[in-house]
């Protein structure tokens, strides 16, 4: 019975008789049933996981990410400051790629390619059991096509390129400070790109759709589609090259002088925009991962409190002729450069006898500051000074702006007056004396600096166009129109801002040069130098401030500073095509004026 | 007797309804219809996949384009390059500029100080005063 011609034969025996047709309707009837009740299970059944399962597996949902907004500069060809580029992140699969035969060759094309060592390329492939490493992060484009051609020529098995977005800062270190940074995380770390983070971002758009087994997309079975919103570009009221001779002129400086620090800004006085906003050290955008010295990202400009010293005797004086305690000829005793006022002793860089209040700015005279100033007294002095935006932010839509130091009246000392007159004891923004001097130039009105000029969508449509903004107005026009005048006298012979003029224009500022403070006084070493004014002196359009930090070795404002504020006016007033007002020697028509 | 030819049926047999073929044809025709516009669609589907896909390239390839040309058109950049021809540009002295005046002379070579000379000349609130 064991056999199998037995078995065959015993089926044969049993199976006589009945229809072998019938048989095979029979099992075929079996098989369909079985698919049937199955299919019915399939879809009657109480099988929900396992059709959630099924449409998991073909249905998917993909994010678009948006590209980030530009940042232009405002010039009328608008460059570009900052940029998203789509480039390759270049990964592999160590284990595929270390089991491979040509795992040489592949490390030689890498290298070639990407500029690393092959010892770089060995190690970033070392873990041969892991399945993913990144290679070399943001490649752009040119090369990672160009290595993928490669690639693909030479059957290479285990490398592939991942897309990723980069942010690319073509001007590298200029206006660093200004355009600022994104993080790894993508999100705006300084600057403009930290202000305006949301409206550069843009909102991410989403796929959904259907897949084949092949995880291909099945295009007929795409359910939704939303494009991402590209980031708004940014345009700034900064220009390319007034920011180049600000930088430029800054680096002279530092080198000339030695200093620790500079920085500068400049504004168009008639509308409060900033041109030009520079700080050095400065560092690279494009590497901020690699700066160690965190000192480098401050934008001195607006995060670093000084003592202004004698650039801020024009507000004193512009206070006292509002208030009609003075005149320009009023004359004052400036008791021989030395004068003992409550216990202390306040004394002039030059000595002096008697000056009028015209000659007491000419000569940066402290010791007739000092004493105008306490004619006005302290509260009348403490409200203009809060009047210029003194110890308030100016709003500009930078992030990290301090609020200076200006004492509440309370905390004043007897000597206050005399003192925070003449710029002791007293700490200011650069962009805060650049307000002040606007102010004068613009018939008192004090502007909100801005360094956004509009926004606009990435089809070109505007979202947001800056308008001036008006603060307030601490003196009147008359008294604007006669410091205007006084201020003119500073860079003319005599006067202690004479290397600040510049060709074919009235310049109109102040020097200053103050000690830094330091604990339980004042450093008899370390300076700060400046220069704040504005020109043409007669009809003011730009005004510049310049701060040299301990300059040697020479310290004073009128020399380290004053010739900066001239490299850059000569260079901007160029640049803008400003008329001279004037005589120039040898000009066909000198100053003739415009019809 | 003579035998009956299975093969040869009556006429009766043969005949199928001219509307039943019509059905038929028609049924087919819209199922041929069918599935080349469906074949079509994937088609140009995966066509509009390509041209979206070799858009974008593009886009990144021109945008990577313009980083470069703005790396090269900044002012160091450009000075640099100067340099390295051996040319050495400066300012024209103000003696060698002439001015030449025309009704719209001013207009034009004060554009950018337009907007200024307009907001200046606005009657504005004196806060402080």
């Amino acid at each position: 019975m064991n056999k199998p011609g037995n078995l065959i034969g015993w089926l044969r025996k049993k199976l006589n008789g009945i229809s072998r047709l019938w048989i095979v309707e029979c099992l075929l009837l079996l098989a369909f049933g079985a698919v049937g009740a199955r299919l019915v299970y399939l879809h009657a059944g109480p099988n929900e996981v396992r059709i959630q399962k099924a449409q998991d597996a073909s249905e998917f949902t993909k994010s678009l990410v948006p590209f980030r907004g530009r940042i232009l500069d405002g010039s009328r060809n608008p460059n570009i400051l900052a940029i998203s580029l789509g480039v390759h992140d270049i990964c592999a699969n160590p284990q595929m790629l270390t089991a491979a035969t040509n795992t040489e060759l592949a490390v030689s094309i890498l290298s070639a390619y990407l500029k690393m060592s092959k010892e770089d390329v060995r190690y970033k492939l070392r873990f041969s059991d892991k399945k993913f490493a990144y290679v070399k992060r943001f490649v752009t484009r040119d090369i990672s096509e160009r290595l993928w051609t490669q690639i693909t020529n030479n059957h290479i098995k285990g490398i592939y390129l991942e897309e990723a977005t980069l942010r690319s800062y073509p001007q590298n270190n200029q206006a660093c400070h200004v355009v600022g940074f994104v993080n790894n995380a993508g999100v705006g770390s300084l600057g403009v790109e930290m202000t305006l983070n949301s409206s550069l971002t843009g909102t991410a758009g989403v796929v959904k759709g259907m897949r084949d087994g092949k995880k291909h997309e099945i295009y007929t079975r795409r359910t939704e589609e939303i494009q991402p919103i590209q980031g708004d570009d940014v345009i700034l009221t900064l220009d390319q090259q007034i920011q180049y001779f600000t930088e430029k002129a800054l680096d002279d400086a530092m080198a000339q002088h030695s200093a620790r620090a500079a920085w500068a800004v400049v504004q168009r006085c008639r509308t409060g925009e900033i041109l030009a906003m520079a700080s050095r050290p400065a560092f690279n955008l494009n590497e901020y991962g690699a700066e160690t010295d965190m000192s480098r990202m401050t934008n001195r400009v607006l995060s670093v409190v000084y003592e202004p010293g004698s650039t801020l005797k024009p507000v004193t004086l512009a206070l006292a002729f509002t208030e009609g305690l003075v005149t320009p000829e009023t004359m004052f005793d400036c008791e021989n450069g030395s004068w003992f006022y409550m216990g202390r002793i306040l004394r002039d860089y030059h000595p002096y006898s008697r000056l009028s209040v015209a000659d007491i700015i000419k000569k940066s005279s402290n010791i007739g500051t000092a004493k105008i100033a306490l004619m006005m007294g302290d509260e009348k002095l403490h409200k203009g000074l809060r009047a210029f935006g003194f110890g308030r932010k100016q709003g500009v839509e930078l992030p990290y702006e301090e609020y200076g130091i200006l004492p509440r009246l309370e905390k004043w000392s007897g000597l206050s007056c005399s003192r925070i007159a003449i710029g002791q004891g007293i700490a200011v923004t650069a962009l805060q004396m650049a307000g002040m001097m606007s102010a004068i130039a613009n018939d008192g009105f004090l502007l909100k600096p801005y360094v956004v000029k509009s926004i606009a969508s990435s089809d070109g449509k505007p979202r947001f166009t800056a308008e001036p903004v008006v603060l307030g107005r601490p003196i009147d026009s008359k008294v604007a129109a006669l410091m205007r005048y006084l201020l003119a006298r500073v860079t003319e012979e005599g006067g202690t801002g004479t290397r600040a003029r510049v060709e074919g224009f009235k310049v109109a500022g102040k020097t200053g040069t103050a000690q830094k403070p330091v604990p339980g006084g004042y450093s008899e070493t370390a300076y700060m130098a400046s220069f704040a004014g504005f020109l043409p002196a007669d009809k003011p359009e730009i005004t510049i401030v310049v701060v040299v930090e301990e300059p040697q070795p020479y310290h004073t404002g009128g020399v380290v500073a004053a010739p900066v504020f001239a490299q850059i006016a000569e260079q901007t007033v160029r640049y803008l095509n400003l008329e001279p007002t004037e005589p120039v020697e040898g000009a066909p028509g000198a100053a003739a004026p415009a019809p | 007797m003579a035998r009956v030819n299975r093969k040869k049926n009556t006429a009766d047999q043969q005949i199928i309804p001219p509307r039943l073929i019509l059905t038929v044809l028609t049924v087919i025709g819209v199922g041929m219809g069918y599935l080349g516009i469906r074949s079509r669609c994937e088609q140009l589907g995966s066509e509009i996949k390509k041209l979206e896909s070799s858009c974008e390239i593009n886009q990144r390839r021109l945008e990577n384009e313009e980083s470069k040309w703005a790396g090269l058109m900044t002012p160091r950049s450009i000075e640099e390059a100067l340099t390295r021809h051996g040319l050495n540009l400066t300012w024209p002295r103000r003696g060698q500029v002439v001015r030449i005046y025309d009704s719209r002379a001013n207009d034009l070579a004060l554009v950018d100080m337009k907007d200024a000379v307009r907001f200046a000349e606005l009657e504005r609130v004196a806060l402080n005063e």
